[in-house]
């Protein structure tokens, strides 16, 4: 049997969004939280600029998540400046093994359904151009684009008036 | 074999349920929300893998919108949370009793 | 022309909305909007008319109103002769009636005074529409239109419990006669296929006698319940209870002939059903000497006239239904006068002696107020047929087309109606203004009514006097003009000179006889009232009870509705089952929640992996089923 070195690259990235995102769950401190939820988007922005040629949502990724939300969140958290005692929270164990449960149950679920996929994804460069993209955006899309933009605009509004003092 | 669609299904539901059990135990409201950022990850590998195999470029596009929707959605979200600190004195959820029976 | 028509209409609508919306502004100012809202309409007109008498006609259709198919519904106008008469004379009468409630509603609040002058507006605007229509369903808007402002006018002074009953009666017992005026527009629809008066009129001779029968008697239902006539004249003396300019306007002049005008419009029908020609020739007969008789006993001032009202009306369906249809609407023509000018009179006379309304607390206001009697004495002597008097030519007309076209029998009913009318108008008339007065007190206190009150009555005065005589105007007089589109059933009957003078010279006889008899018996006492009331004691009590109508109605058909409604419908299927179908739901909710909220612990965690599993399960749910 052929390991071929795509597939090596795959399942290194692959562990290693695992990794992170088992880190985020697990990880106590909420700025290491964070701090691995960023490694996971990396990681992420990495797959899809090799394994899947789209460099430009990868390029995004790293901007908009890892760049712009991420820090936004690492800033709350600062803000707020736990005390220990605040994420230090005991653990349930019941409530781990019915969170277990509860997504062995759906994992089951997804894998019945996706069991038959067997498309093979051409590994590497050669996916779509920026050009491809804003041409769907822009046209087929634009109805959806447009309310995104309204609805960023409705956040930003809304995020100001509840951060103020008197709510 | 080769890596196929199924793989990345795998990976896929993988992330998404790691942040819904971060969802289910942890009661701390940001790392929650950082759970649920880890979701739309989940969902976004989805996305890709079929634009992929199908070849088309709508995948991506749906992709775009998810962070688009999840910045704005940050935003609104970090401002809940900043005023659920202030009015309640911390942020676990468990805080969050007025409407419980 | 459409112009000039379209502003006869809007603009009471008009009036009626800047007085209901802006009643918070125009307060005790708002006849400033309301007077000129019908003065403009009555001067436009007495234009329109000019035009119709020269032989102008306007039948248009301006818009679909409720187009579905097949089945439409125009907005659209008629006027020709007959829509002329009736849109002049209700705007003449319906301005001098606005001026007079100037004084009359004084003691308003501000909020009512603008409110009782946007329902006067309201209610000129939908008879306007009424006459005007040009089709049945846009006849019918105007005919429940006039419905509604009667009933807001009659319960006007809403907190008194009669009042609010009269209106409640009024509406109900019209609505009788709707019903049956709907099932005939319906018929009308399904035979003719049409709803326009041009169209349904030239086919109308399509109709089997049967059918024409059936609708002509269906829609003579709804002109009983509108018009007042047997069996549903009973609201009318209770629409007493609404100011005494509403009387006069709604209940005398204008909505309470919308019946006669209907059948005279819908005439081309009615001549194809002979049968229903004589039902509607008997029943107003009948309820005129009915009504006559109920008001020779009644001791209260408007009830009087409001007998007279019905009893009047009833002559005009002898009219249109012996088939002079021209002399029925000339007689409602005239009675707009002479029976506006009555009921404004009594209200004079409420004025000035605050409320009473009892005859017998009475007696010769003349000397105090001689504008208000003499001009009451004018509108009797109108009423009672005294040449030249207004009166006296239509009921003459009336007359004698019944006894041309045969109906012996009704033309002695009728000739002994104005006998009976005479004397209880002059019986009124006796008690009120003549004699000594009885209630020290009160006649005291009375003084004439202002000028904005009494310059309404003495220009109805002449007019009661003086617009009778339109039938000596060449070509036929008013007759003649309205035959232009009324056509008379049997044309050469009119014109056999010595008989018309002999029933003339009996009709002012009968007049005469009873003005006499009055005089006799209430100012010299000769057969003494109260003594002849005795020898008579079980007549006068029939008659003072008003034939037990009220009593037999409530007998036989309010009770046992009423009962109906509580034991049955009330206290079973209302408590019983739909009330117990709700609160049963309810509780079962309650139940079903109170076992649910167990799982609502607001906690999100919980929250996050109750969708997963549901997820889940909605799956397996869709796949099995």
């Amino acid at each position: 049997m052929m390991i071929n070195a795509w597939d090596v690259v795959f399942f290194f990235l692959a562990g290693l969004i695992l990794l992170s995102a088992l880190g985020v769950v697990f990880i106590r401190h909420p700025v290491y939280s964070a701090l691995s939820l960023l490694a996971n988007l990396c990681v992420t922005a990495i797959l899809y600029l090799s394994l899947m040629g789209a460099p430009f949502i990868a390029m995004v990724q790293i901007i908009v998540y890892a760049g712009a939300i991420m820090v936004f969140f690492l800033f709350v958290i600062m803000l707020m400046n736990l005390s220990k005692g605040e994420y230090q929270e005991r653990a349930v164990p019941w409530r781990l093994l019915l969170g277990l449960g509860a997504a062995a149950l759906f994992a089951f679920q997804i894998f019945i359904l996706a069991g038959e996929w067997r498309g093979v994804l051409s590994p590497g460069a050669g996916g779509f151009g920026v050009k491809a993209l804003s041409h769907f955006i822009f046209t087929r899309y634009i109805l959806a684009f447009e309310l995104v933009s309204v609805l960023i605009f409705v956040a930003a509004l809304g995020a100001v008036a509840l951060a103020k003092k008197k709510l | 074999m080769g890596v196929g669609l199924f793989q990345y299904t795998v990976l896929s539901v993988l992330v998404f349920l790691l942040g819904a059990l971060g969802l289910m135990i942890r009661r701390n409201a940001i790392i929650m929300f950082l759970c649920m950022e880890l979701m739309l990850n989940g969902v976004n590998i989805l996305f890709m893998a079929l634009a992929r195999s199908k070849g088309s470029v709508e995948g991506q596009v749906i992709v775009l919108f998810v962070m688009a929707v999840a910045a704005a959605e940050a935003a609104i979200g970090m401002a809940i949370i900043t005023s659920f600190y202030r009015s309640r004195g911390g942020i676990g959820v468990d805080r969050a009793d007025l409407m419980k029976w | 022309m459409m112009v000039l028509i379209l502003a006869v209409v809007l603009i009471p609508l008009l009036g009626a909305t800047i007085n209901g919306l802006f009643c918070w502004f125009t307060k005790r100012k708002a006849h400033i909007i309301a007077v000129p809202a019908i003065a403009i309409p009555a001067i436009v007109s007495l234009i329109l008319l000019a035009r119709v008498l020269q032989g102008e006609r306007f039948d248009q259709v301006l818009y679909w109103w409720i187009p579905l198919g097949d089945f439409r519904v125009p907005i659209g106008f008629l006027l020709d002769e007959l829509s002329a008469i009736m849109i002049t004379t209700v705007t003449f009468v319906a301005t001098w009636i606005h001026v007079y409630s100037i004084g009359y509603m004084d003691h308003e609040t501000p909020r009512g005074y603008a409110k009782y002058f946007c329902y006067l507006n309201l209610f000129v605007f939908f008879m306007l529409t009424l006459c005007l229509a040009n089709n049945f369903l846009l006849m019918f808007v105007g005919w429940e239109g006039v419905g509604l402002c009667s009933y807001l006018l009659i319960g006007y002074w809403y907190e008194k419990a009669s009042a609010a009953n009269a209106g409640m009666k009024a509406f109900v017992v019209n609505r009788i006669g709707d019903f049956g005026f709907m099932i005939g527009l319906f018929l009308i629809y399904k035979h003719l296929g049409t709803l326009l008066f041009s169209q349904a009129f030239a086919s109308a001779e399509q109709l089997s006698v049967g059918v024409a029968t059936l609708i002509t008697l269906l829609l003579f239902t709804g002109a009983t319940g509108k018009s007042a006539q047997i069996p549903l004249y009973v609201w009318l003396p209770d629409a007493m209870e609404g100011p005494t300019p509403v009387s006069s306007l709604i209940h005398a002049a204008t909505m309470v002939t919308a019946g006669v005008y209907m059948v005279a419009r819908t005439h081309a029908l009615f001549n194809m059903a002979p049968l229903s020609m004589e039902v509607v020739a008997s029943i107003g007969a009948a309820t005129a000497l009915m009504a006559a008789t109920m008001a020779l006993v009644n001791n209260d001032l408007k009830r009087i006239l409001a007998y007279s009202t019905v009893s009047q009306l009833g002559y005009m369906f002898v009219g249109v239904g012996v088939g002079v249809y021209a002399a029925g609407i000339f007689h409602l023509f005239t009675h707009a006068f002479f029976k506006g000018l009555m009921f404004l009179t009594a209200g004079s006379v409420m004025h000035a002696l605050h409320g009473e309304l009892n005859l017998q607390k009475m007696g010769g206001l003349i000397k105090k107020m001689p504008i208000t009697g003499w001009t009451f004495v004018v509108g009797a002597l109108a009423i009672a047929g005294i040449p030249p008097l207004a009166g006296f030519w239509s009921k003459d007309e009336i007359l004698a087309g019944a006894f041309m076209g045969g109906h012996r029998i009704i033309w002695a009913v009728g000739t002994f109606t104005a006998f009976l009318t005479a004397f209880y108008m002059f019986r009124l008339i006796f008690l009120t203004f003549f004699g000594e007065p009885r209630e020290k007190h009160l006649y005291d206190h009375a003084h004439e009514s202002p000028p904005v009150m009494t310059i309404p009555l003495i220009v109805l005065a002449v007019g009661s006097a003086v617009v009778g005589l339109l039938a000596l105007a060449p070509h036929g007089g008013i007759v003649g003009f309205l035959n232009r589109t009324l056509g008379e059933a049997h044309e050469a009957a009119g014109h056999e000179g010595g008989l018309t003078y002999i029933l003339m010279v009996i009709s002012v006889a009968m007049g005469v006889a009873g003005v006499v008899l009055a005089y006799f018996m209430y100012m010299k006492r000769m057969p003494d009232p109260v003594a002849m009331a005795r020898n008579f004691r079980p007549v006068y009590t029939l008659l003072y009870n008003k034939y037990y109508v009220d009593e037999i109605y409530f007998a036989f058909i309010v009770n046992p509705v009423v009962g109906g409604s509580r034991y049955a419908l009330w206290k079973f299927v209302d408590v019983i089952i739909i009330d117990g179908a709700v609160n049963g739901v309810g509780r079962l909710c309650r139940l079903v929640g109170g076992g649910l909220r167990y799982i609502q612990t607001g906690f999100i965690p919980d929250y996050a992996w109750m969708i997963l599993v549901g997820a889940v399960v909605i799956y397996w749910i869709g796949r099995l089923f």
